[in-house]
């Protein structure tokens, strides 16, 4: 019954992505929602990262490279989802519903209040702000606590990059907050 | 352009950025924990799986479903329904999965329609037939939690079954089989609430979700007031999580409001608890992996997953291997009661064999069991 490759068995590859999924399902969600502000959206790219781990299954060596692989398969699919924005749209379509910010509850406006009390709203909007490539190293960085390493491995650039982008993006992000307060 | 020029300058100051650093980690913290996301990995498994491996080419002819049951497996991160405050830990997700639909999918889902309309076996797919939309929808079902008295409240499996490409096509799909708890009553003590129960029109709009029932319940097959509460809400769950919305749920009866089970009147909408009281509701100890009979690989560590609302988040365990405890120990949910934790439990690597899993919440005043689950599965 074991159709999949030299790894094992589908049972194998189903454990493994079952394993990932519980350590980084939510935190690329969130991930990927932080990069495209969709939350829909941001389930779409994570769930088509995960599939294409489990196809490649057998070709990954261990669980920290196919979570290496999973991060990359996502920053690249936010990165796409981003550039068509099609993501949205296909599923309001498909499932009638509102695209928009997670959370269209009741608790909406008290959570905007908590939110704009923290200046999380005026961080988040410098933040957008910023090129894309320091919005996605800043995001791994301090959302995720990747190291220079898996940021750089992720998006495919060295560690200096990350680094410059890093302090470039900061920079940035202290100005405007400076100026705005 | 080159990045070079833009590294972190040697006579960067250390702390310079201390303050914008701590607000971003703070903004991005509490920004991305209002994302709850659903859960997919039944949806991300059934995909793989009709994908194939990479090197397979895009056909899926022959191939077979492999774990019909188990692809709901090891689900480890549901937290069913519960909404919590931002918790960026242990994030509870608000409903459980339901796949994306796929192919040509009958208008009228039902447990039978478990076999594709043409007869083919259900254990293959695409061997000429248009394929059944097979998926692995959360059912909830009304069982005891494993005290004394016995207290009832609501359990959650994951059922395989065909559905439609609709909301409501799932909604009703997965309605039908949370009527039907005769499969697990002798095993795990589900009473059968809705006993000759049929479900009728389901209608699903982003603010209602309409049942139709056949009739309003037979009052003999939910004899207290609070098993015929758990009834409706066992609907209500199952309703929510198979359109994945925490929307109110009404009930008619042929068309109509009316007294279901006698007792409860139907004219208003019912819906799931707050987060902090999903106590009411939910069972205080749920397994989600392994999987009911799940058949795990030898040589990989085992680790038990599931929900919890315990006092002071303890819950003690023990592994047996038929009559012989195997392990034991103690393990902390995330959060105590009255919220609802995730706990899980390393087993290690375990030798072949079939076990059952057991986790209760012992009482703090002498010990005895407060609430338990078992679960049994086999490693080979």
């Amino acid at each position: 019954m074991a159709e999949r490759g030299r790894d094992g068995s589908v049972s194998a590859a189903d454990a493994g992505i079952a394993d990932l999924y519980a350590a980084h399902w939510t935190g690329l969600v969130r991930l990927a929602w932080l990069l495209l502000r969709d939350d829909l959206g941001a389930e779409e790219v994570v769930q088509d990262a995960f599939i294409a781990t489990h196809r490649h299954w057998g070709t990954l060596r261990d669980e920290a490279s196919a979570a290496a692989y999973l991060r990359r398969a996502v920053v690249n699919g936010a990165r796409s989802g981003l550039r068509h924005r099609g993501v949205e749209q296909r599923y309001t379509q498909r499932e009638g519903r509102e695209p928009g910010v997670p959370g269209a509850r009741a608790e909406d406006s008290a959570e905007a209040r908590v939110l704009e009390r923290e200046g999380t709203t005026a961080m988040i909007a410098a933040l957008g702000r910023l090129p894309q490539r320091q919005r996605e190293v800043l995001t791994m960085r301090y959302y995720l606590d990747l190291s220079e390493a898996e940021i750089a491995d992720a998006l495919g650039i060295s560690a200096g990059s990350v680094k410059a982008h890093a302090h470039r993006g900061l920079a940035s992000l202290r100005d405007r907050m400076e100026t705005a307060s | 352009m080159s990045d070079r020029t833009d590294f972190l300058h040697p006579d960067f100051e250390p702390g310079e950025f201390d303050r914008v650093e701590r607000q971003l980690r703070q903004a991005l913290a509490t920004d991305a924990a209002r994302v709850r996301p659903h859960d997919r990995l039944d949806a991300i498994l059934g995909a793989a799986h009709d994908a194939g491996p990479a090197a397979g080419g895009s056909s899926t002819a022959g191939r077979r479903w492999l774990l019909p049951v188990a692809a709901a497996a090891a689900v480890a991160v549901i937290a069913g329904g519960i909404w919590v405050a931002n918790r960026p830990d242990h994030p509870p997700q608000p409903l459980p999965p339901v796949n994306t639909s796929r192919g040509t999918a009958p208008t009228t889902p039902s447990q039978s329609a478990t076999t594709p309309p043409s007869g083919t076996s259900t254990s293959t797919r695409g061997t000429g037939a248009p394929p059944a939309t097979q998926t692995s929808l959360p059912v909830y079902f009304v069982g005891p939690i494993g005290d004394s008295k016995p207290t009832y409240k609501l359990f959650r499996e994951f059922v395989r079954t065909s559905v439609g490409a609709t909301p409501s096509d799932r909604a009703k799909a997965a309605l039908v089989l949370a009527i039907n708890a005769q499969p697990y009553s002798n095993t795990d003590g589900y009473l059968q609430p809705w006993s000759g129960q049929t479900i009728g029109a389901v209608r699903v709009t982003p603010q209602l979700i309409t049942v139709d029932l056949a009739n309003a319940g037979n009052p003999d097959a939910a004899v207290t007031p609070e098993v015929r509460r758990l009834a409706v809400q066992e609907l209500v769950w199952t309703a929510t999580a198979a359109v994945q919305k925490s929307v109110p749920v009404r009930f008619t009866v042929n068309g109509s409001p009316a007294a279901l089970f006698g007792t409860i009147a139907s004219t208003g909408s019912f819906t799931r608890p707050a987060a902090a009281e999903s106590w009411r509701d939910l069972a205080p100890i749920w397994v989600d992996s392994p999987t009911r009979d799940q058949v795990l690989p030898a040589g990989k560590a085992v680790t038990v997953t599931g929900q919890a609302t315990v006092f002071e988040a303890s819950l003690a365990w023990d592994l047996r291997r038929g009559a012989t405890t195997v392990k034991q120990g103690h393990t902390t949910a995330s959060i105590g009661a009255p919220d609802r934790g995730q706990y899980s439990i390393e087993l290690g690597v375990l030798p072949s064999g079939t076990y059952t899993i057991h986790v209760w919440e012992p009482s703090a005043k002498d010990g005895s069991v407060q609430a338990e689950r078992s679960t049994s599965f086999t490693v080979r």
